[in-house]
């Protein structure tokens, strides 16, 4: 068995709007380690969400379609399984946590009817007379306080953080062996964003389960990931360590982005660096490297071959630019 | 000399209560008895946790809405009690760029005409309209060809740029920017905040800059004032204050910040996330902090700290300064 708990490799997911063929996810290829916090960052509309969500086959069915790569999952390819086998997968293996907490609630039902449809669904061993009891215990897992008052709850009656920790505690329930955190701090206060991370952070070393955690905050994913896949228009442009990253960034547009971090040395007045140009739409992206037109260190070559992905030698680092040819792709 | 200057200023909100209530409902403090003063050609920032009032206090400044009590005086004149009409030569110079730039603008009007508003508001001549227009496109980055779209056509960083051409049109000398960049990208925020301090430099304007993220504050103000449930716990030159935070809830702020170098979330702000918070009481009348603070004793529930003043503009609300 390897120590990889789920592999993408070269995964496309296309959207289909009008006649158009949009590929929202083009060639994304990455790992997450057993035990281990994976951070995928970019910006919005780069396809961090779309290749989460193409992880789960939870895809808009209407317009929305992969059309190629690898999803392995303990050695298992998850584009492969029929429907029972992948609704078995998700959920119990693989959960899921979704952008906005409040929204994911369901507003009429308290916290204990929702969580006791995931209980009776991926729970079997516990039985009903114990479900409640249960259920408390998972609250109070994740931090909430008073668990035995709030289970009769509704969601609008919970402040923010706790919306989210009740999401997380629900997530929990199957004792998945990955996480996907899809920007889980966001909507967050500061000091309420620390405590979740403290808590994800926790539970994984206590439950010893894995984390894809999607941010577009660079700092936030450095506070707990492993490794971080940094995303631009749609494809992984550089993978590597989060030490690694910090200290030999390779990738213009990474060593773009963490020139722009406020850092907290950062003292006022002095001008703060910038990557030029906008982000490029998902239906309008250059030929050749897409990070091309705003790119500093840009040569011909780059305006019209889109650059393989090359590994140098301090692996595990993956850079998508030219600028590496002499690596090995 | 201030440009704008807060004395006690007060906002009760009325919980609406229902027809056939005959309770007196009570009243939401979002803000209460703060004092502020805002320097000529300088930044102030404006942090706090959401709901903590800085929109509110933002709206008060504009005049959007009025205060419960306490005075605002704009250039040495007490400008809470002017009627609209007697106001409206001063809202001239004071504008506010909103948070969400998908909901600032109008969807129906093109950016033409988005920033062609203030201006018929305040009468400009039309022939005059036209090259303002296009000298403000040019002040905040953006080019003309962008004159006849609309707001959906446009990226996020692209929207707030036309937010800022808006609030300058009027020649503004205060702008409040309610969460200006809470909502652009990384690459794109830095554009925005760089355009905001090229305009502040060319222009002397003056700056009330809300935000929750601690760095970009940081970064663009000369001083800064940090909110806490409606009020003010500490104020000073922003150096000063993120250097040597005094008050408890400003160190836990800071503690809670998230960086890239600072990895593995620092034990120190432990000691702050063990406290419950519930809700405050309307009578309350101890320190606001009082149910989240490490080091809150007794005297904190019965009385409310007064601002005590530490160095030369560096104030803090709170018995216990070590």
């Amino acid at each position: 068995m390897t120590k990889k708990l789920l592999d993408v490799k070269n995964l496309r997911t296309c959207f289909y709007q009008d006649d158009k063929v949009i590929a929202a996810v083009d060639g994304v290829s990455f790992f997450v380690n057993k035990n281990s916090v994976v951070g995928l960052v970019g910006e919005s509309g780069c396809g961090k969400t779309m290749t989460a969500l193409s992880i789960t086959h939870l895809l808009p069915k209407l317009n929305c379609k992969i059309t190629g790569g690898v999803i392995k999952f303990k050695d298992q390819n998850l584009l492969g399984l029929d429907k029972e086998q992948l609704r078995s997968m998700r959920g119990k293996e693989i959960s899921y946590i979704f952008q906005e907490p409040s929204t994911c609630l369901n507003p009429v039902l308290t916290l204990e009817e929702q969580m006791q449809e995931v209980v009776s669904l991926h729970r079997q061993d516990i039985s009903r007379e114990d479900r409640r009891e249960f259920i408390i215990k998972q609250l109070k897992d994740v931090g909430i306080n008073m668990p035995g008052d709030k289970i009769d709850a509704y969601p609008h009656q919970l402040s923010g953080g706790e919306k989210q920790r009740v999401m997380i505690a629900m997530a929990m329930i199957p004792q998945p062996k990955l996480l996907i955190a899809d920007e889980p701090t966001t909507a967050l206060d500061v000091t309420i964003q620390a405590q979740i991370l403290r808590l994800l952070q926790n539970l994984k070393n206590k439950y010893g389960m894995s984390i894809l955690l999607i941010s577009h905050d660079l700092n936030v994913v450095g506070q707990v990931a492993d490794y971080i896949a940094v995303m631009y228009a749609g494809q992984i442009v550089e993978f590597s360590s989060v030490d690694s990253l910090i200290k030999h960034p390779n990738h213009p547009y990474t060593k773009g982005l963490l020139n722009c971090l406020l850092d907290q040395d950062i003292s006022s007045g002095s001008k703060l660096n910038v990557i030029e140009g906008e982000v490029p739409r998902a239906d309008s992206y250059p030929c050749g490297c897409r990070f091309h037109p705003r790119c500093p260190s840009v040569f011909d070559r780059c305006k019209k071959e889109m650059p393989p992905i090359f590994c140098l030698d301090h692996s595990p680092q993956e850079v998508r630019c030219w600028l590496y040819s002499n690596s090995k792709t | 000399m201030a440009l704008l200057e807060l004395k006690d200023i007060t906002k009760f909100y009325d919980v609406e209560k229902g027809i056939f209530s005959r309770h007196s409902s009570p009243k939401i403090r979002a803000v209460e008895a703060v004092n502020l003063s805002l320097v000529p050609a300088k930044t102030m920032g404006l942090v706090g946790e959401s709901g903590c009032g800085k929109s509110t206090l933002a709206k008060l400044i504009v005049k959007l809405i009025a205060p419960t009590s306490g005075d605002i005086f704009f250039e040495n004149k007490n400008i809470t009690q002017l009627r609209e009409k007697e106001f409206r030569p001063l809202r001239k110079k004071i504008q506010i760029v909103f948070q969400d730039p998908y909901s600032s603008l109008s969807p129906r009007l093109k950016i033409e005409n988005i920033i062609a508003e203030p201006l018929k508001a305040f009468k400009t001549e039309r022939k005059k309209m036209a090259s303002r227009i296009r000298e403000l496109m040019e002040q905040v980055g953006l080019d003309e060809m962008y004159l006849a779209r609309f707001p959906h056509q446009l990226s996020g960083g692209q929207r707030q740029r036309v937010g800022i051409a808006r609030a300058l049109a009027t020649s503004a000398q205060l702008i409040v920017l309610d969460e200006a960049v809470s909502s652009l990208d990384l690459s794109t925020q830095a554009q925005v905040l760089n355009l905001l301090i090229n305009l502040q430099k060319k222009y002397k304007l003056t700056y009330l800059f809300i935000a929750h993220n601690l760095s970009v504050v940081r970064f663009i103000s000369d001083s800064v004032a940090i909110m806490y449930r409606g009020g003010i716990v500490e104020r000073g030159p922003t150096e000063i204050v993120y250097k040597n935070p005094l008050h408890p809830y400003t160190k836990k702020l800071l503690a809670s910040q998230p960086s890239l170098h600072k990895r593995n979330l620092s034990q120190n702000h432990k000691r702050y996330f063990n406290k419950p918070r519930t809700d405050i009481s309307e009578d309350f009348s101890g320190c606001r902090f009082y149910q989240s603070c490490p080091q809150a004793k007794q005297r904190c529930k019965n009385s409310k700290p007064a601002f005590k003043q530490v160095s030369t503009e560096h104030w803090v609300s709170c018995f216990y300064i070590d």
